[in-house]
């Protein structure tokens, strides 16, 4: 365990240096020396090499050697050595009068005394002042997570992963809150091991070492444009100083379905054929005794299954003082929980660091990586398996598939899964090298070449028995596309670094150059078969000579699949510089510059500043908090900073022209020449505390604000100009709120610990400015309002007579009257008993596009400007899609061999727009099969006191169905979306030295771990999974259009150490 | 480490330095133009690019009218009648239109004139420009702007890209400064430079000369509109085809299936076509969509069918009653168990034809009035994907201009001429002639006379609402209708809502437009 808290050799040398700078300003006094010898060990009792042992106030120092032992010759002076070593806290112990000590040394939970490197410069942790959350490679490993972050969800307060759901797929993160309105645009800046990157999937959770959370703006800011929402340092394993060493993980799966949702069986639908009174299908009762009326099928049962999961780690490190490497690779292999899905990943991750020389510093890290994934088309396959006519067949006699029924009603869901095709391959590579030169103990110069290269390609293909127009006479098509992204990025960085007395310098100034080009290819042919699935296999261009070889194969390209390229270069130049000052560590203070110039803005705006300061007040250190035995650590520190946002669409500045589909050439979009970079001004205060020696509790208290203004938003303009939208700078968003977290180790002693952490982060969003609202499908996005509220028509239930549609014409509602056996006596009341007045004007409500009047059964709609009609002036707001408050709270047990750990975590106030079940149950077609609730609690007879309207159809009843088709919602199906979720527990053992010496398999370590994923959700929501990310579209979070279902997951965890 | 290692690791660290800073400064790295685009400065330099950026508006404004010329044109006349549970298109035909309708959008139409006003606006530093391609540009414009003022009136108006965002935002211009300022010189300048004749699918002198007599009828200017269908005559590009199976071939594209082993495949060829818009299966008809896609939303009407039936009976003592003296184009041989005998199919082929049944030969059909939809274009086409109808929607036919002759000579009080004209396409059709009786002697029998037989000649083609606004007469023709629609009665629209509602998106983006009086 302790071996995870080591840091790089890089990074340890860095602090030996400064530990010999720090003494090397100390007093000398030449006396009678002294031998000292010794043994260091952890808590658990076993010894720790390599702690650097110091004679306070001396240069004199040693080493402790592979069993822990050290001898020290002393000075005259002090007579108390330093003990440090990194992951432990440093221990001062008197040798006064003795000539052997045995030292124990407690870890250090926090990593104060690591070294950190954010923003191109090393810091020691306990020096940040801004908000940083960390997660080490131990908590990221728990829930034996495929993405790095898979499982870390709940554990860093003010951050909120979720999961994009289905194999694949990866996740949403949002560091406090929505700042952008731009899609795709919503995730942080990753900096793995210096090298900056949008997108993460590719790396093997089990290479990293540590990832730290950049939350606040000062912090982020020295990445400039790039850093808008938030930043993550990722920190990956390099090879450490000692013998050759052999990791082995294998980790087994097995993954189910965890609550299926309400579908209609066949007597169901014949009910609803029944009521419907539709010609469709068997339902008018022309044979009741029907076998085909008799299928019923458990199709959700069908179309999932429990799915395994392979996973294999082998891991090679070994290191000398001058030269170390790491090298793993893993494989993986994930059956999705729907048939026919799968997601693989192949990678390769080589780092190697050479130190020459004591000026010298170099190396490189290659990551290479292949996915696979092949998913399922959520809409034929969940969709119809909800909505589809269920007494239609599945399979016929022969076990061949029952085609569905054409123009797309009625899919067979388990055909659809197996046979159509949608393969995703990615391939991706990235090199990054490094060199050092240390001029001068304190002034260094590093450069830097990475290279990512990213091929993205899909491909589909849909046999012509899954045509939507017709079976008998489908088109076999395919599709492809390739999105081929490479980055290259240089830096160049001179760093310093000094210390005079109590008076601790650093600045650092550099340079960077980032060129991105993205080529996007997207073509789309007719196929002649089934048969063969590649390109050799599609229509041949009939105008190409087949005669000639090398025209051969020329595929017909079918332009109405919107065949393109797309090819987009961007470039960034930046410079940059900060420092940081701490006097005695008492009081801190740092700022940073950075000046980006960007190709995505026109010439009057290319360049952008993001300055940053910060400042700390180490409270603890003061002379009456000193000796406190209570209170070891109190620092407030307050931070300020701008940072930008500038992933647009490169060219938005300028007007473009391009050739049309229908030929000739059009202009496509209008260009803004004014445009320049989004920018956010972030506040954060903060507090830190920590209790009881060894820093057993500690508390850390922020409050933040964020604004953002000049949104880069993709604006509608008025039509009539020839353009629908225009990329400009519009509207300020608001985002402030509380992180606050607290863990603390309740029980610790040699057998048995008990640690517990609990973190919540509340957040509010604001939108400040805006125009005009921004309509994205069911979401509205308006001035004064949070980002992300569900639009649409609200319904106060379901009208139970013809006569209780009945209003005044001031709007207020009135309430026929009925005699005992519900005859209208012709006379309304109030509601609270007042009789209306029998002479009283009566209004009814009237939807307006059909111009019917509301009757009995119909949906009671909000008429929110009292016009008697319902049209898209009632349109509301239903609820919001954004959580306000999320966190999580996890414990970890130790008793010898044995751990314990599990993590819950939770998030509050967002509704869901149920989308799927908005649209089975909108009545828009009477092949949609509505859902079982929907069937049995609907209005059937003047009286009923229902909860859904009539099924009857029709124009009469346009009134119930209107809201789905204009892409609004209903307030019916709009449900709170909190949860709390159990997110894994893992019960791990660690076999005993002596059993594996007594294996003789050379083994050093060997554990064994069984965990369970997604235990249980606590939730009101009724679709399959109340967490799902918007997959990076910041204005429709919350939409649930049926994604891939929520699993339980049973995992073993094998680890061996050679 | 001694001096000497020091120089060289330095030096190793410069060339790093050196090496970049060769491949790269730093303006290079922040300009980048678009590869896959290309910008408005660097086009429209010659004949071929605006040629080109020609060919591209019309590609718009085929897209602009794929669905918008018969939503316009014929759903809220008496043509059609609402079957089915489409909300959006009954309120279409019971012109009971919510102005969120997402058809009210006006998007492609200015997209349109976006495009040929950058076309208009280069043409004048082109040198030797080809004046036939800035002509044509001008009827483009002329024509959507017409359009857009026929439907909502007052208009917002721009002759130039917008060169700033602010500029995007105009308010409307009266209807007839439209006409007066842009409409009718547009017209005028189109029909001065444009050189072709005859061109189905871009604007010809002959379609100039038609878009002419069309707004002229509009504007209420008889004589011009007389005068231009007599300069279109004049050209002698166009002449009427005198077959059944040539009138069918105008509309006829029907693709080879089981249901229509015999399919031809598009035709959509004549004479008598003077204008269309062209689609292909990339940019795609909104015929289809209008009349055959789906479920069966909108079908001929019980009226319309019953008057067409009034006028040419479909049994023989109606027939010979009326016209004693001709005898119906087609036969039908009758098998009986002892004896064959052939017998005339009477009525108006053209009504067979426009109705979904059997083949027109063999008479209306099967389908019940008010069950039968229009498929005058793609009869018995079935399996139809709208999403790949080519079905090109013609916009001037040479009857079309015939009967307009025939309206504007009737409104200068010139009946006999008109007669004369109505009986030019009955001879064309092989139809009895229609007699003075029929005519009928005041100016109202006359022209309603006259209007129904456009109505048959040209059902489906976007012309009856225009029809009916244009001779005062959409309230008097659809109040009875509209009443007595099934399901309740329907509200009947009032005169201010002839003009069509503002989608509403385009009054939410624009401040400065407000919404037609009848919608507000």
């Amino acid at each position: 365990m302790k071996q995870k808290f080591k840091t790089q050799g890089a990074l340890s040398s860095i602090a030996l240096v400064m530990t010999i700078l720090f003494s090397s300003f100390s007093a000398i006094n030449l006396e009678a020396q002294e031998r000292i010898s010794g043994t260091v060990a952890g808590v658990d009792g076993i010894p720790i090499t390599g702690v650097n042992v110091i004679q306070k106030g001396t240069r004199k120092g040693a080493v402790t050697d592979f069993d822990g032992n050290f001898s020290i010759v002393l000075a005259s002076g002090s007579k108390t050595l330093v003990f440090s070593y990194l992951g432990f806290q440093e221990q001062e112990v008197s040798v006064e009068n003795k000539s052997s000590v045995s030292v124990t040394l407690e870890e250090d939970v926090e990593g104060l005394d690591e070294v950190v490197i954010i923003g191109f410069q090393a810091v020691k942790r306990e020096k940040i002042l801004g908000a940083v959350e960390t997660i080490k490679a131990e908590e990221i490993q728990k829930a034996a997570p495929i993405d790095p972050l898979q499982g870390i969800q709940g554990k860093l307060s003010g951050v909120q992963i979720l999961t994009n759901n289905g194999p694949g797929e990866g996740f949403d993160v949002k560091i406090r809150g929505i700042s952008t309105l731009t899609a795709g645009a919503t995730g942080p800046l990753y900096v793995v091991d210096g090298q900056q990157t949008f997108n993460i999937d590719n790396i093997d959770p089990n290479d990293i070492e540590s990832l730290e959370v950049l939350k606040d703006g000062a912090t982020a800011a020295i990445y400039g444009s790039q850093a808008g929402n938030g930043v993550v340092v990722i920190k990956t394993k390099s090879g450490k100083e000692g013998k050759l060493r052999l990791d082995i993980t294998t980790v087994t799966g097995i993954n189910s379905l965890v609550g299926d949702l309400p579908a209609p069986n066949a007597a169901q639908r014949i009910e609803q054929e029944r009521l419907q009174n539709t010609t469709w299908g068997i339902g008018g009762g022309r044979d009741s005794l029907s076998l085909v009326s008799r299928n019923s099928y458990d199709l959700q049962k069908m179309v999932t299954r429990p799915a395994i999961r392979h996973q294999t780690n082998v891991a090679l490190s070994a290191g000398s003082e001058k030269f170390k490497f790491y090298w793993n690779t893993g494989f993986f292999n994930e059956e999705g929980l729907i048939i026919n899905s799968e997601h693989k990943r192949i990678n390769t991750r080589l780092k190697v660091d050479a130190t020459p020389n004591e000026k010298f510093k170099l190396g490189t890290v290659i990551n290479l990586s292949y996915e696979y994934t092949n998913s399922v088309s959520t809409g034929s396959v969940l969709g119809h398996l909800l909505n589809r006519v269920a007494y239609l067949p599945v399979y016929e006699p022969d076990g061949s598939f029952t085609p569905g029924s054409p123009n797309k009603f009625s899919l067979n869901p388990i055909q659809n899964a197996t046979i159509r095709k949608n393969d995703r391959h990615r391939y991706r590579g990235n090199v990054f090298n490094y060199a050092q030169f240390n001029f001068t103990p304190t002034l260094s110069i590093r450069s830097t070449v990475g290279v990512d290269f990213f091929l993205d390609r899909r491909d589909n293909f849909t046999p012509a028995i899954l045509d939507p127009r017709n079976f008998a006479n489908g088109v076999t098509r395919g599709d492809q596309r390739q999105t081929l992204t490479y980055q290259v990025q240089q830096d160049n960085t001179l760093n310093y670094i000094q210390s005079f007395g109590d008076h601790d310098i650093s600045g650092f100034a550099g340079m960077q150059l980032l060129r991105r080009k993205v080529d996007n290819f997207k073509y789309n042919a007719e196929f002649n078969n089934d048969l063969i699935q590649t390109w050799n296999n599609a229509i041949n261009d009939l105008s190409i000579d087949p005669g000639n070889p090398e025209q051969n194969n020329t595929v017909l390209i079918d332009t109405q699949g919107g065949d393109r390229t797309q090819i987009v270069t961007s470039g960034l130049f930046s410079l940059f510089g900060g420092f940081n000052y701490d006097y005695a560590n008492k009081y801190l203070v740092g700022a940073t510059i950075r000046r980006d110039g960007s190709s995505s803005f026109g010439s009057g705006n290319k360049y952008g500043y993001f300055p940053s300061a910060t400042l700390g007040w180490r409270v603890s250190k003061e002379n009456f908090l000193k000796d406190s035995d209570f209170i070891k650590n109190l620092m407030i520190r307050a931070s300020w900073g701008i940072t930008g946002n500038e992933r647009i669409t490169p060219y938005s500045f300028s007007t473009t022209l391009g050739p049309s589909s229908q030929g000739g050439f059009v202009p496509l979009t209008l260009g803004n020449s004014d445009i320049k970079w989004e920018e956010s001004e972030s506040k954060n205060l903060g507090l830190e505390l920590s209790f009881f020696k060894g820093r057993r509790l500690n508390l850390s208290f922020d409050l933040w604000e964020r604004i953002t203004d000049g949104l880069l938003v993709n604006s509608e303009i008025p039509e009539e100009s020839g353009f629908s939208n225009v990329r400009e700078n519009r509207g300020i968003i608001q985002n402030k709120g509380i992180d606050f977290s607290i863990d603390g180790t309740i029980i610790k002693n040699k057998d048995f610990s008990w640690r517990a952490g609990f973190n919540i982060g509340i957040i509010d969003n604001e939108v400040i400015e805006l125009s005009t609202p921004i309509r994205t499908g069911r979401f509205i996005t308006q001035e004064g309002e949070p980002i992300g509220n569900i639009w649409g028509y609200k319904n106060f239930g379901v009208f139970q007579y013809d006569e209780s549609n009945a209003y005044t014409p001031e709007g207020k509602r009135l309430f026929p009257n009925f005699d005992a056996n519900g005859f209208f006596l012709g006379s309304y009341n109030r509601g609270n008993g007042e009789p209306y007045p029998a002479d009283g004007e009566i209004r009814k409500l009237v939807h307006r596009s059909s111009r019917n009047v509301l009757r009995g059964g119909d949906y009671i709609w909000d008429d929110t400007n009292n016009d008697g009609f319902i049209d898209s002036d009632d349109e509301q707001i239903l609820g919001n899609g954004l959580a306000t408050v999320f966190g999580g709270f996890n414990h970890d047990i130790r008793y010898k061999n044995w751990t314990l750990s599990t993590s819950f975590d939770y998030s509050f106030g967002n509704d869901i727009t149920r989308r799927y079940d908005h649209d089975r149950n909108s009545l828009r077609a009477s092949v949609l099969t509505v859902s079982p609730d929907r069937l049995e609690n609907a209005w059937r007879e003047q009286g009923d006191i229902a909860q859904w309207p009539t099924l009857q159809r029709g124009g009469a009843r346009n009134q119930n169905r209107f809201d789905f088709s204009g892409s609004t919602s209903n307030s019916s199906f709009v449900s709170d979306g909190s949860f709390i979720k159990w997110r894994y527990v893992r019960l791990g053992y660690k076999f005993p030295k002596d059993i594996l010496q007594s294996l003789d398999l050379g083994l050093n370590n060997l554990s064994l771990n069984l965990a369970v994923n997604n235990l249980l959700t606590w939730t009101n929501y009724i679709g399959y999974n109340p967490e799902f990310g918007s997959r990076g579209n910041p204005l429709t979070p919350s939409e649930d259009s049926l994604r891939y279902p929520n699993d339980r997951e049973f995992i073993l965890t094998l680890r061996a150490q050679f | 480490m001694n001096i000497k290692n020091i120089i060289k690791n330095l030096k190793v660290v410069g060339l790093l330095f050196v090496t970049i800073g060769m491949y790269y400064s730093c303006e290079d790295f922040v300009d980048e133009i678009p590869v896959s685009d290309i910008s408005p400065e660097g086009f429209y330099r010659d004949n071929a690019e605006l040629q080109l950026a020609l060919d591209g508006a019309y590609g718009l404004l085929s897209q602009a009218y794929s669905q918008f010329a018969i939503n316009t044109g014929e759903f809220r006349s008496d043509n059609f009648e609402p079957q089915g549970s489409n909300a959006s298109r009954s309120s279409l035909h019971n012109s009971t239109i919510d102005p969120g309708e997402g058809y009210l959008r006006w998007a492609n139409l200015y997209k349109t004139i976006d495009a040929v006003n950058r076309v208009i606006i280069a043409a004048e530093n082109v040198d030797g420009v080809d004046l036939d391609i800035l002509g044509q540009a001008h009827a483009i414009r002329a024509k959507v702007y017409f359009d857009l003022a026929r439907v909502w009136e007052n208009i917002p108006v721009f002759t130039a890209p917008i060169a700033t965002i602010s500029e995007a935002y105009q308010p409307q211009t009266p209807y007839a400064t439209v006409i007066e300022t842009i409409v009718i010189p547009d017209m005028k300048k189109a029909e001065e430079f444009i050189t072709s004749l005859d061109s189905e699918i871009t604007f010809s002198k002959a379609a100039v000369y038609a878009f002419q007599a069309e707004v002229y009828m509009w504007d209420k200017e008889e004589l011009l509109a007389k005068e231009a269908i007599e300069n279109l005559l004049s050209l002698g590009s166009h002449s009427l085809v005198r077959t059944p199976q040539d009138w069918e071939d105008l509309f006829y594209n029907q693709i080879e299936n089981d249901l229509a082993p015999e399919g031809r495949g598009k035709v959509q060829s004549g004479s008598e076509l003077i204008f269309s818009f062209a689609y292909s299966d990339v940019n795609t008809s909104g015929l289809a969509r209008a009349y055959n896609a789906g479920a069966a939303v909108s079908v001929i009407s019980r009226d319309v069918e019953s008057k067409w039936v009034a006028r040419f009976p479909l049994d023989s003592l109606g027939w010979a009653t009326k016209y004693p003296d001709t005898d119906p184009v087609f036969t039908r041989i009758v098998e009986e168990p002892d004896t064959t005998y052939t017998e005339p199919i009477y009525g108006d082929w053209r009504h067979f034809i426009t109705r979904n049944g059997d083949e027109y030969q063999d008479g209306s059909g099967s389908q019940d009035p008010g069950e039968a939809r229009c498929l005058k274009w793609i009869k018995n086409r079935s399996g139809l994907n709208p999403n790949m109808d080519d079905t090109n929607i013609p916009v001037y036919r040479l009857s079309d201009m015939i009967l307009l002759l025939a309206e504007a000579e009737l409104k200068l009080t010139n009946s006999v001429r008109s007669l004369e004209l109505i009986n030019e396409i009955r001879t064309a059709r092989q139809l009895p002639l229609a007699s003075e009786a029929d005519f009928g002697t005041s100016f109202d029998e006359q022209l309603d006379f006259l209007l129904a037989e456009r109505q048959f000649e040209l059902f489906g083609e976007a012309k009856r609402w225009w029809d009916l606004v244009r001779n005062n007469k959409a309230i008097d023709v659809m109040t009875p209708i509209l009443l007595n629609r099934d399901e309740g009665a329907v509200t009947p629209f009032t005169q201010d809502q002839i003009t069509w509602p503002i989608y509403i998106d385009h009054l939410n983006e624009n401040d400065l437009l407000n919404q037609n009086i009848g919608w507000r």
